[in-house]
């Protein structure tokens, strides 16, 4: 069925209109012919009365010398006016006088209706007829009555000539209605047509870039259009936007390797990006679609846990943010990251969980090689410190601590020259020299100055620390304590000496023990290496008093051994300590930083 | 007078405009409804009544008088008056008076006069001649020629030798006949409407005037 409420706006427009003119037109013609009509039936009456006078008039005589031929006759001009059906012409006692009847239908009537009092006339429509009584008066007494029937006919005839004229003016009104709506049509219906036009090619085929074209006219439709125009340029540039940050975000995602998933809870789906599925050491596409699958990637020791973690994010609202491992198909462990936001509609139900994924394996285990290594450097019995190309400390182990006796918190941040005797105030100075040329100061012997004031031996190793430039930003320098390896040195000198001299005067072939000796004196020399002896550090301690107190040849013979394994055991951290690089682990804090 | 106009008022309707018709018919109204004076109804129905011819004929003599034009000097010196006069012996009887009583024409009072000259009749408007008579007619109407008196007669022959309205009797019913030249030779004009209704109206001058 044709309905104008789903009809064009042109069609709208002309209907509106048509239905206006047209309405205007048809109230405009009821109300002239219906005012016609009704001054037409005054009309009619009004001439059936004059009509009723004059037959009345040419009556009396008729009436008064009792002659109903004259008064027929005077009937008879009656055939002058069309519409006069029948008349009659009563005696004054109500009986009928004369009759006329157009078609000879005209049948008199036997009861003659009354007029009311005070009145000449009376008149009323009947059955199509207007039918008129008059009282023919006489110095105000009744002669005689006229009665007249007249048909409407000429009344219809007008009515059927006013319908004619109505229609005609209709249809005119009705075209240049058209005419007219044909050309506003280019004023209000064509833009707003091209307007929705545009507005469909925008929602359908999802372009952006179409404009709707100006009408020129500054109206509301103008404002429309332009609002419209300003409208599709915002969401161009909103797309554009939009566009770069994906873009951007994908790149920082593919470069951080961060994948991103999000769970529809009400669908239970949940959806990854490209960036997750590595993550898994899965292949595109391979990752599960429903959170429970989802949950069977994780480590089964890690996955209560998980489970509990998105159950209170959900449930309590606390911040999802949590590692778990993961094993992958090869068999290994991997440890993820992951962090997410719950969405939640207006009742604040949850419906959904969004976050990201990432891979902190390696972080991981930089973390724990740290921490290893750093408890390395701490628990050693070298003093291992930091310094800056300043001469201030920037890290200070254990070990320092046990041999300067200075602890962390007093040392870092000041300068180095503290540990410096007066005698060697320079030394430090010289060995930064050094250092900033990138040498590197190996073994060096000297003193250093304890807290508690004590002159200590020390083995100095200092190396530059490079940053990935290869610029020196600062020293490392490992101290050991040789202040016994030093006494014990030279009373082991003393004690060679003292036997050469002793062996020289007992015995005729001092050679053979002289070569024996210097052989057994060399093991003793720094750098030597021999098979590595387990014997404890603290027997080092004991070894030079008991070679100094033992002086007979045999006591001297154990002597020599102990000294060369005591030296031996002195030394071997130090391949160690290169091999693991905690050198340079230790020395990564090159910066002074306030005490903890 | 403009007492009547003959032709037919609908003819006037048909050619003329609305407006004209319409002065026309309340021109005619005004001057009808003074001068129309009532007759009694039952004085037309009253010879199929039974009642005597008389009385019929002395209703139609009081509405002649309605149905002239008078001139405008009344030949009467009793100004106010209109009398009807019955020359001879009287076959009324005592019906004309009480017909006219009361009644009036043109303005004036209706006086009845019982005469028996007919020098007398010079004040008169309407002379019944009775049939008593007739032998004297000839001398009568010469009399009166130029008075502007209507003479009324039921003496037969009465239009031809020189009267202007004779009652006769059609079909049991009382009728008129009327010598138009002579009333117009006596100065009256007669309305087309008892003209209409006359048996007889004679136009050209008769032999006998």
């Amino acid at each position: 069925m044709f309905r104008i409420r789903d009809s064009s706006i042109t069609k709208k427009l002309a209907w509106m209109n048509m239905m206006v003119s047209g309405g205007a037109l048809l109230l405009a013609c009821a109300a002239f012919v219906a005012y016609n009509m009704v001054t037409f039936r005054q009309t009619l009456v009004r001439d059936l009365s004059t009509q009723a006078q004059i037959v009345g008039a040419n009556s009396v005589s008729a009436l008064l010398f009792n002659d109903p031929k004259s008064a027929e006759n005077t009937l008879a001009a009656l055939k002058a006016g069309p519409n006069i059906e029948s008349a009659w012409i009563y005696s004054p006692d109500r009986r009928p006088f004369a009759a006329y009847g157009r078609d000879r239908r005209g049948q008199a009537l036997s009861t003659l209706p009354a007029i009311p009092p005070g009145r000449t006339e009376a008149y009323w429509f009947k059955d199509n007829h207007l039918i008129l009584v008059r009282s023919i008066m006489v110095e105000g007494k009744p002669t005689g009555f006229v009665y007249i029937v007249s048909d409407l006919q000429e009344m219809y005839d007008r009515l059927k000539r006013y319908a004619g004229i109505v229609a005609m003016v209709l249809a005119t009104s009705l075209i240049a209605a058209l005419l007219i709506s044909s050309k506003s049509r280019r004023s209000i219906a064509q833009p707003i047509e091209n307007l929705a036009e545009i507005a469909r090619i925008v929602s359908t085929e999802k372009q952006y870039s179409i404009r709707a074209a100006k009408t020129g006219n500054q109206d509301e439709l103008a404002v429309l259009i332009d609002a419209f125009n300003e409208m599709l340029a915002q969401i161009q540039q909103r797309d554009a936007a939009l566009q770069k940050t994906h873009e951007q975000l994908n790149l920082a995602l593919k470069s951080a390797g961060v994948g991103t998933w999000s769970w529809d809870m009400a669908k239970n789906s949940v959806a990854w990006d490209e960036f997750a599925a590595p993550l898994y050491g899965l292949e595109q596409g391979a990752l599960p679609d429903e959170y429970a699958g989802s949950l069977n990637l994780v480590h089964p020791e890690d996955r209560e846990r998980l489970d509990q973690a998105v159950a209170d994010s959900v449930e309590k609202g606390v911040p999802y943010d949590t590692e778990f491992r993961v094993v992958w198909p090869d068999g290994s462990t991997h440890v993820l990251g992951t962090r997410g936001n719950v969405y939640r509609d207006e009742p604040g139900k949850a419906v959904q969980m969004a976050g990201v994924v990432w891979d902190m394996t390696k972080r991981k285990r930089a973390e724990e090689e740290h921490e290893q290594l750093a408890s390395i450097v701490e628990s050693s019995d070298d003093a291992i410190i930091s310094k800056t190309l300043e001469g201030n400390v920037a890290s200070w182990n254990g070990g320092a601590r046990r041999i300067y006796g200075y602890s962390a918190e007093e040392m870092v941040g000041k300068p180095i020259s503290i540990l410096a005797p007066p005698d060697r105030a320079d030394e430090g100075e010289k060995i930064l020299e050094r250092i900033k040329k990138g040498e590197t100061v190996d073994r060096s012997e000297t003193r250093r100055l304890r807290k508690d004031g004590a002159i200590i031996d020390v083995s100095l190793t200092v190396s530059p620390i490079r940053d990935a430039n290869g610029r020196i930003t600062c020293a490392s320098e490992v101290g050991r304590d040789v202040t016994d390896r030093k006494r014990a040195e030279d009373e082991l000198r003393k004690l060679n000496e003292e036997l050469d001299e002793r062996v020289r005067q007992h015995y005729p072939h001092p050679r053979e023990h002289a070569r024996d000796g210097s052989t057994r004196g060399r093991l003793a020399e720094p750098g030597a290496r021999g098979p590595p002896r387990t014997e404890p550090a603290s027997d080092r301690a004991g070894l030079a008093g008991r070679s100094s107190r033992h002086r007979s040849p045999e006591g001297m013979q154990v002597s020599r051994d102990r000294l060369e394994s005591g030296a031996v055991a002195v030394r071997r951290v130090r391949p160690w300590l290169d091999e693991t690089g905690i050198h340079q682990l230790a020395l990564q804090r090159c910066k002074v930083l306030p005490p903890a | 007078m403009k007492l009547f106009y003959g032709i037919s008022p609908f003819l006037h309707t048909r050619q003329g405009s609305w407006a004209q018709s319409r002065l026309l018919c309340v021109a005619r109204i005004a001057a009808w409804t003074p001068a129309l004076f009532l007759v009694g109804a039952y004085n037309l129905h009253s010879q199929e009544s039974g009642h005597p011819e008389y009385e019929v004929k002395a209703a139609y003599l009081y509405n002649f008088g309605r149905f002239v034009g008078w001139p405008s000097k009344p030949p009467s010196d009793e100004a106010g008056s209109f009398a009807i006069c019955v020359l001879g012996h009287d076959p009324f009887g005592t019906t004309l008076d009480a017909t006219l009583a009361g009644e009036a024409i043109d303005g004036k009072s209706v006086v009845l006069r019982r005469i028996s000259k007919p020098q007398d009749t010079s004040n008169c408007r309407i002379l019944f001649i009775s049939a008593s008579e007739g032998s004297q007619l000839k001398e009568i109407l010469a009399r009166l020629d130029k008075m502007s008196v209507l003479t009324v007669s039921d003496i037969p022959q009465f239009t031809r030798r020189g009267g202007m309205v004779q009652f006769i009797l059609e079909e049991n019913k009382v009728r008129f006949e009327i010598n138009l030249a002579a009333a117009e030779r006596a100065g009256l004009s007669l309305s087309s409407q008892l003209l209409k209704v006359a048996a007889n109206v004679t136009r050209n001058p008769q032999p006998g005037d």
